[in-house]
């Protein structure tokens, strides 16, 4: 292989690794193995996925690029980090390429290295003339290190604007570390140095700060994302210089932003407040190319601020909400600028992902209409629900998503939920449902009834779905004889969300008890009146019959399904639901008849498969005892 | 479209199937429609016959740009591109080394994807046999690689 293939193709082939473990193993095959694999290792060292904390191994070998003497001089009776006979086999330090401050000092002060022996790493950086893609200082919260942290970090950065070039090259950078910190020197000198940031992530919290970071926005050439973090009211300043960038942002954030003053008292964050002025939001409006939009935990947002932006953007493809902690400052604008939204760019919004849990009940089934109705594209959507005629809004018309999550507020039967989809599964064939129940229902789904919604979930219809319930500890229902039904039903996932994040506990004061969960009167009401505003409505019809037919008023259940089998007689599906009731009611003529047309649409379902040779050998018996 | 492999073999395609290289596109933008063959030195037959199975094959899909830098996985190859790329080895890189001259992203990535695929999740003596490739190094050496990239062998 070595002979055949140049180094070029290794470094192809090796960036389709998906693990470090694998990079490694490629790494210990040959030399020429090696040369291309380090080199791909050490440009993101402190990238990590799953853990807080990076390995402070990585520092042990940087530190053996720093002579024996330096450390001595520093007080230091003997060197730390790898001990050494001669260099490291390769330069790793001159493969970086993206640097993650707070990873990089909290790995280093694991390591025992001073301030100034973290000097002297950086300069083994900069000697080597490393110039960075990414470079990231951001909050490193949950770290033993904090502090020491904390306490280095003002001391060291200034050494990195002093020796600018290693960000010559920077297209990411994130500096949305929220507590004070002179941010404005390094700003300056990017400002001054590098014009080809990409993505922009900030929190800005002084004047002076927010006027040099509008000046390093206008010095761009090619801004396309801007985040904006936890920040005060100077932040107007560089969302106003974003005017200067409006040929090429697509992308905007806003997060942890506030202008409540009680949320600014809670003991979890130390929210600054923040007002944008008008000229800013007018700014923004002006970026009409953003295709992105995104506000994350804003609950203490005032969201008429940004009406303006629903007049102007019209091109979004994702749109996203979200707040979490605490009950909202206001929940009727925040909903009248997310309705103005999509119905702006119903045509192109590909993605809308709403996520909040309010203690209170919201009324959002006007957005919920307009999401329905409005937007064409739509593919993927998370929100959260209050109610089944919510549910039943999106499930009616949401054929072509590929991807839908489902957050069940209080309220909802989650018995009523999952029927709903097992009688009218979306079209697109392979999609996926996610479905978090994680308010108090103390009580059982019981298993025959949700083997019987599996069955109709996973077998009898033909769509390939994943289905995964997210269930949280202690408060959510529980499901009778879930192994079995895992087992059962492969494409099943329950998960439990184990880590109950301890900023959500409000849930929590959900707790009542449901004396039947598995009660129907609800669903029916809702197609009853359904079907009385219209009284072909073809997908109420279907719902009512397949619930008729679990609540085995098998009679009304063959009325509603007959008048719907007249308009749409190709349906496979409720070929087989009434196949299913013609079987129960001893007329096992008409229920091969359906059978078998539902084999003719859809020759491999097994399960009808299964269920005709049931019926043939029930007629044989039938014949016998004649 | 006329092409030449590097025997001299004759093969006439589609100019739609011959756009998805690249390199062909650009050639054919600047000289125009002509009779002349293109001369296609680097590939040989049996290697021009499969790209131009590839190309066949995925002539209507949309091209894609590289723009996005999400992760690369390598296990979203379908059910073709898996079956197309059951060859052996030398063939295999023969492809990569084609499918980067005649500048094809696709089939660059869906061959590299392949070799990925061989090497994840073995160690590296199995991959050492996999390619049959010797291993170079000293023991010494050996121990000090591994001590040096400690880090990474824990994710």
């Amino acid at each position: 292989m070595n002979q055949v293939l140049a180094t070029e193709y290794f470094e192809i082939i090796f960036r389709y690794l998906p693990t470090n473990k694998d990079l490694h193993s490629c790494l210990l095959v040959n030399k020429h193995w090696a040369a291309c694999a380090v080199s791909i290792l050490w440009e993101t060292p402190f990238k990590i996925n799953s853990s807080f904390t990076p390995s402070p191994k990585i520092i042990q070998t940087y530190l053996a690029f720093i002579p024996d003497e330096i450390f001595l001089k520093l007080g230091y009776s003997e060197r730390i980090g790898l001990s050494i006979t001669r260099l490291p086999l390769f330069d790793y330090p001159s493969f970086l390429k993206e640097l993650s401050f707070d990873r990089f000092l909290s790995a280093a002060i694991a390591s025992n290295c001073c301030k100034d022996i973290i000097i002297e790493l950086f300069k083994v950086l900069t000697i080597r003339d490393v110039r960075l893609r990414r470079f990231d200082i951001y909050n490193y919260l949950f770290n033993q290190h904090h502090d020491s942290q904390y306490n280095i970090a003002p001391l060291v950065l200034p050494y990195l604007s002093e020796h600018i070039s290693i960000f010559s090259k920077l297209t990411n950078f994130n500096f949305s570390y929220q507590w004070p910190m002179q941010k404005t020197q390094l700003f300056n000198v990017i400002a001054e140095n590098c014009y080809n940031i990409e993505s922009l992530k900030v929190s800005i919290c002084y004047e002076d700060e927010g006027i040099a970071l509008a000046t390093l926005i206008r010095s761009q050439r090619n801004l396309k994302k801007f985040s904006l973090i936890n920040s005060n009211n100077y932040a107007s300043f560089p969302v106003q210089a974003l005017t200067n960038q409006k040929h090429s942002l697509k992308s905007a954030t806003f997060k942890d932003m506030h202008c409540n003053p009680e949320l600014s008292e809670t003991k979890f964050f130390n929210y600054a407040i923040c007002q944008l002025n008008s000229n800013s939001v007018d700014a923004l409006a002006q970026c009409t190319k953003i295709d992105k939009l995104k506000f994350k935990h804003c609950e203490g947002l005032n969201s008429s601020v940004f009406l303006p932006l629903a007049s102007t953007f019209s091109n979004l493809t994702s749109l996203e909400y979200s707040y979490g902690n605490y009950n909202i400052y206001d929940s009727t604008t925040p909903i009248k600028l997310l309705s103005n939204l999509i119905k702006k760019s119903c045509n192109t919004l590909e993605r809308i992902l709403f996520d909040w849990h309010s203690r209170d009940y919201l009324d959002i089934t006007q957005l919920v209409k307009t999401i329905a109705q409005h937007t064409i594209s739509l593919k993927h959507l998370k929100i959260p629900l209050y109610t089944l005629e919510q549910l039943t809004l999106i499930n009616k018309s949401h054929n072509q998503l590929k991807k839908l999550e489902i957050h069940m507020n209080r309220g909802i039967n989650p018995h009523s939920v999952l029927s709903i989809f097992a009688n009218f599964p979306l079209k697109s064939p392979e999609h996926s449902i996610f479905l978090y129940f994680d308010y108090g229902v103390k009580s059982k789904l019981k298993y025959n009834q949700s083997n019987q919604i599996f069955e109709s979930i996973f077998y009898k219809s033909n769509r390939i779905v994943d289905l995964v319930l997210y269930m949280r500890n202690k408060a959510c229902p529980l499901i009778e004889r879930k192994e079995i039904l895992l087992k059962n039903y492969p494409k099943l996932r329950i998960n439990n969300m184990n880590r109950s994040n301890m900023l959500n506990v409000y849930h929590y004061y959900f707790m009542y008890t449901d004396p039947d969960i598995c009660d129907y009167d609800e669903l029916l009401k809702i197609f009853d009146y359904l079907l009385k505003i219209k009284s072909h409505d073809i997908w109420a019809l279907k719902q009512r019959g397949a619930t008729y037919f679990r609540m085995e008023k098998y009679i009304e259940s063959l009325t509603d399904l007959n008048k719907y089998l007249e308009v749409v007689p190709n349906d496979a599906y409720v070929l087989r639901q009434r196949g299913e009731i013609y079987d129960i009611m001893g007329n096992y003529e008409n229920s091969l008849i359906d059978l078998n047309k539902s084999l003719e649409i859809e020759q491999n379902n097994a399960w009808a498969l299964k269920f005709r040779g049931i019926i043939y050998s029930k007629i044989k018996r039938y014949e016998e005892s004649l | 479209v006329k092409l030449t492999s590097s025997e001299g073999t004759e093969f006439i395609i589609d100019r739609k199937v011959a756009e998805k290289s690249v390199l062909l596109k650009n050639m054919l933008e600047d000289v125009g429609e002509s009779d002349m063959a293109i001369p296609l030195p680097n590939v040989t037959g049996p290697i021009l016959n499969k790209v131009i199975d590839y190309c066949t094959h995925h002539r209507d899909d949309p091209f894609v740009s590289q723009e996005d830098d999400s992760k690369k996985v390598s296990d979203d190859i379908d059910d073709w591109d898996a079956e197309f790329c059951k060859v052996d080895q030398g063939t295999l890189f023969e492809l990569i080394l084609s499918a980067n001259y005649l500048d094809i992203k696709p089939l660059l990535d869906l061959t590299c994807k392949t070799v990925a695929n061989m090497i994840k999740g073995k160690t590296p003596d199995e991959i050492r046999k996999t390619f049959n490739i010797t291993n170079d190094f000293t023991p010494e050496e050996e121990e000090h690689v591994r001590k040096e990239n400690e880090w990474c062998e824990e994710r």
